[in-house]
């Protein structure tokens, strides 16, 4: 399986949100979209799905996937280990 | 002052261009017959989009001195008088809106043989989104591909390319090809701008600031927003489906659309045919999310019921939600707007209650022409407008194109290509547009009356040709983020320049211009960013929300009663860091790995939307383009705003930020060489204004607030002898004229308004010099220029400010400390 770090998905997702908050509030569970979340929203989804596209040459096409895949950082780091492999 | 007395505002000329037709009448017949003008995109490579359908206009056909602007033979339409090649160096936008203008000119009996305007002044009131968009494209894309530094020289194609970019460039060449002059408004309210452009000239006739107004949009598609609308993944692959089940996305398009309105007794006095009559207009902010509508459709709602309450006391009589007939919607194809839409017109025209039951719903019926002409963005607003006057007209309901399974909230009031014909009793019509940012925008159009109110047409009758619209306003509140620091203090306390930083060129690193620079981490600006809304927020945003939240806390009452304030902004290139960033992505990786997040923050008025949601305004908000001298545009709405009563606090803001790009421009226009003054600067700036007191206050230990009134704008000008006339027009039509000018120097000293300004000036009254220098940041300054007179007002002495912009317009205002 290839190690996905942690702490480049925190990265990404903290430059590409344009984040303000403490990266250590977010932890791999930590959900992305919805109540009690990071916040964010669709456009965001849409952010995510080309930053991870041009940083690891994974294009995350189907809605549906794309959906479960941006739970949280955990279920990215999952799905990017698969891909990569 | 102008009356209170509404008057009756009628169309008396109409032009549009389109995938459709060169015409109104051929954009509506096609549209009747069902056709659309979706294709495949010709004008620039969609290969690395994921959609590459549009609506685009042919104008490869030969130079319009043939008479390409109407049927041939028709005498209302007649061709445009502009040499070929002189045709083929415009930009598409303005090609585009030269057409349609010549158009409306041509049916309201405003053209001469020689095809020249037949009144000297026409004010404008205009939209667009992207202006000239391409030409800019061009320069970033030449900026982009060479190595070398820009040296401070001229390139012909480069400044050709920047004087066309903006949309004021497209007023000028309407100025020149039709050979008239006057102010000019141009609102970019995303896609609502086309009705806001129509709206704000109905305000201006219907209280008397204005007789007759030239109010149209035009937008000419450019790779920039076609990438950003595929970014954001809301263009249809395929098809555009408007209020379908299936509806998979928008279809891009481009053209333009031009009236000419004026007031009733305009119109009779100069023997005019009344086409139509715009009888209601309303506006709204959604405050919830940046580019989603609201799902219940309220903002509509409200925008609708706005337009309908304004017949109420209109001397054309109250019109009714039920005689609406046909109600173009704004309808995009997306997923978020339609359905929201949809049950928006259901609940306020058919109605979900017995209060308002349509007595026989089956009588309404809907359409959006979007999946005919493509989504026209800033002209879209115009050209349906347009299209719903000559349904109205023609007693023909626009079909739905490319419906098979309808929105239930709609179903069955939507009308294919083989059934057209309108009921007998189609009186009026209205159309809807939403736009990013949360506009929205609804207008109510009813057939011309004859039988008008007999008392008001004669007090029309009465008024003079040209009204002086004066309407004083209070400054009770200020707000300034500059290189001198955060407040307008700052702006006043300073004793000495602030020192120049630099800003290295993007071809060259060890090229750098000087630059007065706001700090983007600074305390002030980084507690504004905590804002959730302001997450995704460029500098230019931060400047205004910063200076916007100054400004507004001075005034409590302002603060606690949000529905009764309205925003109007000012900007000269709005978010550029944000765009040059997002169309070198596009460029250089391709338009799939462009940044969505940041495609929306390039729209002129999302900051403006920011600073909406941020304080609670869900009414009045426009965001204009312009110059210094747009402050004085910007008061004037504020004016008519508060003289309507329909808000009781306006925020004036005016905001710049800057980019390696501006600089790379300015240094292409020859500004940054090495014997100018000229230093780019940046900030915001805001004034809380409200009306002034009739009464002085009694209380002496109360200072009155500053007052600006005589508002003047200049008719604009392209020589310098032109500019010397325009000079003395704004100035000595000033109320007094011994009262001293506060010219802020260096405003102009970079180029060849300089000697304008320092000679002319003078000669029109004692010069008040304004120090330090605080660079220039144009729409920034300006209102920077405003704080700093009024600090130095004296308690007798009124003061005149004038503003020299850089789009060759003057303007002026008088600041006081009482009103007489």
């Amino acid at each position: 399986m290839a190690q996905i770090e942690l702490s480049d998905l925190k990265e990404l997702l903290v430059e590409n949100c344009m984040l303000k908050m403490d990266v250590d509030e977010i932890t791999e569970d930590t959900p992305l979209f919805g109540p009690g979340s990071v916040g964010l929203d669709s456009i965001d989804a849409l952010q995510l799905t080309v930053a991870v596209e041009k940083k690891y040459g994974t294009p995350i096409t189907d809605p549906q996937i794309a959906r479960q895949v941006l739970e949280n950082l955990g279920s990215l780091k999952n799905w990017l280990s698969r891909q990569l492999d | 002052m102008a009356s209170t007395t509404p008057r009756r505002v009628v169309i008396t000329g109409m032009g549009c261009i389109t995938a459709l037709g060169r015409t109104a009448p051929d954009t509506f017949n096609a549209l009747i017959r069902g056709q659309s003008g979706a294709a495949e995109v010709k004008s620039f490579s969609t290969a690395d989009c994921r959609s590459h359908i549009g609506a685009e206009v042919d104008l490869s056909e030969p130079a319009p001195a043939s008479g390409i602007s109407g049927s041939p033979g028709t005498s209302e339409t007649r061709g445009l008088r502009i040499s070929p090649r002189r045709w083929a160096k415009l930009p598409r936008a303005s090609q585009l809106a030269l057409i349609a203008a010549g158009e409306a000119l041509g049916q309201a009996k405003l053209l001469d043989a020689e095809g020249k305007c037949t009144l000297h002044r026409l004010e404008i009131s205009a939209s667009s989104t992207a202006g000239g968009m391409s030409c800019g494209e061009a320069f970033l894309k030449r900026r982009l591909a060479t190595k070398e530094s820009p040296a401070p020289g001229k390139s012909r194609a480069d400044i050709r390319d920047l004087t066309g970019y903006q949309p004021q460039s497209q007023i000028a060449d309407l100025h020149r090809c039709f050979g008239f002059g006057g102010p000019y408004f141009i609102v970019a309210n995303a896609c609502a701008s086309g009705a806001n452009a129509i709206g704000h000239a109905w305000q201006l006739i219907r209280s008397g600031a204005a007789e007759i107004v030239l109010a149209g949009g035009f937008e000419a598609l450019a790779r920039l927003v076609y990438t950003g609308f595929d970014s954001l993944q809301s263009l249809s692959p395929d098809c555009c489906r408007p209020f379908d089940t299936s509806r998979n996305g928008l279809m891009l398009g481009e053209g333009a659309g031009f009236l000419i309105l004026e007031s009733e007794a305009h119109a009779r006095r100069r023997n005019a045919t009344a086409l139509a009559e715009i009888a209601g207009y309303g506006h709204t902010t959604d405050l919830g999310h940046t580019t989603q509508p609201d799902r219940q459709g309220l903002p509509i709602q409200l925008a609708l019921a706005e337009a309908f309450a304004a017949t109420q006391n209109s001397p054309g009589g109250a019109v009714d939600r039920h005689d609406v007939i046909y109600v173009n919607a704004h309808g995009t194809g997306t997923a978020l707007n339609d359905g929201p839409e949809a049950g928006a017109i259901r609940t306020f025209f058919i109605g979900e209650d017995a209060a308002v039951a349509h007595p026989d719903a089956s009588l309404l019926s809907v359409s959006s022409t979007k999946s005919a002409t493509g989504h026209t963005l800033g002209a879209a607003g115009s050209v349906e407008a347009i299209l719903t006057v000559m349904s109205l007209l023609h007693r023909q309901i626009p079909p739905q194109l490319n419906l098979r399974d309808a929105e239930p909230a709609l179903a069955g009031h939507f009308r294919t290509a083989d059934r057209t014909e309108a009921p007998e009793v189609y009186k009026a019509a209205a159309s809807i547009n939403l736009g990013f940012g949360g506009s929205n925008a609804a207008l109510l159009i009813t057939r011309a009356h004859t039988n008008g109110n007999g008392a008001s047409a004669e007090a029309d009758l009465a008024r003079p040709e040209h009204p002086l619209f004066d309407f004083p306003l209070a400054v009770l509140g200020m707000g300034a983020v500059s290189p001198a620091g955060f407040g307008a203090e700052a702006l006043q306390n300073s004793t000495s320049a602030p020192v120049p930083g630099s800003i290295a060129s993007i071809a060259n690193a060890a090229c750098t211009w000087p630059a007065l620079r706001v700090d983007v981490k600074s305390p002030e600006l980084q507690a504004i960013s905590k804002n959730p809304r302001l997450r995704r927020a460029s500098p230019l945003s931060l400047f205004l929300a910063e200076a916007a939240r100054q400004a507004i806390a001075q005034v409590p009452a302002a603060q606690a009663n949000p529905e009764r304030l309205g925003i109007v902004s000012l900007f000269w290139t709005g978010s550029i860091a944000y765009s040059r960033r997002f169309f070198t992505e596009g460029h250089t990786h391709g338009a799939r790995l462009a940044s969505p997040a940041l495609f929306p923050e390039t729209v002129f008025n999302v900051p403006t939307s920011h600073v909406a949601s941020m304080l609670g305004v869900s009414r009045w908000c426009y965001s204009l383009v312009g110059d210094e001298a747009t402050v004085v545009t910007g008061l004037r709405t504020a004016a008519a705003w508060l003289q309507s009563g329909s808000v009781d606090y306006v925020l004036l803001l005016g905001g710049e930020e800057l980019d390696p790009i501006a600089l790379e421009a300015y240094a292409r226009l020859g500004w940054l060489s090495s014997n100018s003054s000229f230093i780019p600067s940046e900030g915001a700036g805001a004034l809380l204004l409200g009306r002034a007191q009739t009464t002085p206050a009694s209380a002496a230990d109360i200072t009155p607030p500053p007052v600006i009134s005589c508002l003047r704008e200049g008719p604009g000008y392209r020589s310098r002898c032109e500019a010397y006339a325009a000079a003395a027009e704004v100035f000595a039509s000033r109320p007094d004229n011994e009262a001293p000018c506060f010219v802020w120097y260096g405003t102009a000293q970079h180029n060849w308004l300089a000697p304008i300004e320092t000679r002319c000036v003078p000669a029109y009254g004692h010069v008040m010099p304004t120090q330090p220098y605080l660079g220039e940041a144009f729409t920034a300054s300006a209102l920077w220029q405003v704080m700093r007179a009024s600090s130095s007002l004296g308690s007798t002495s009124p003061l005149i400010v004038p503003f020299f912009g850089h789009n060759s317009q003057i303007s002026t205002c008088q600041l006081s400390l009482n009103r007489s």
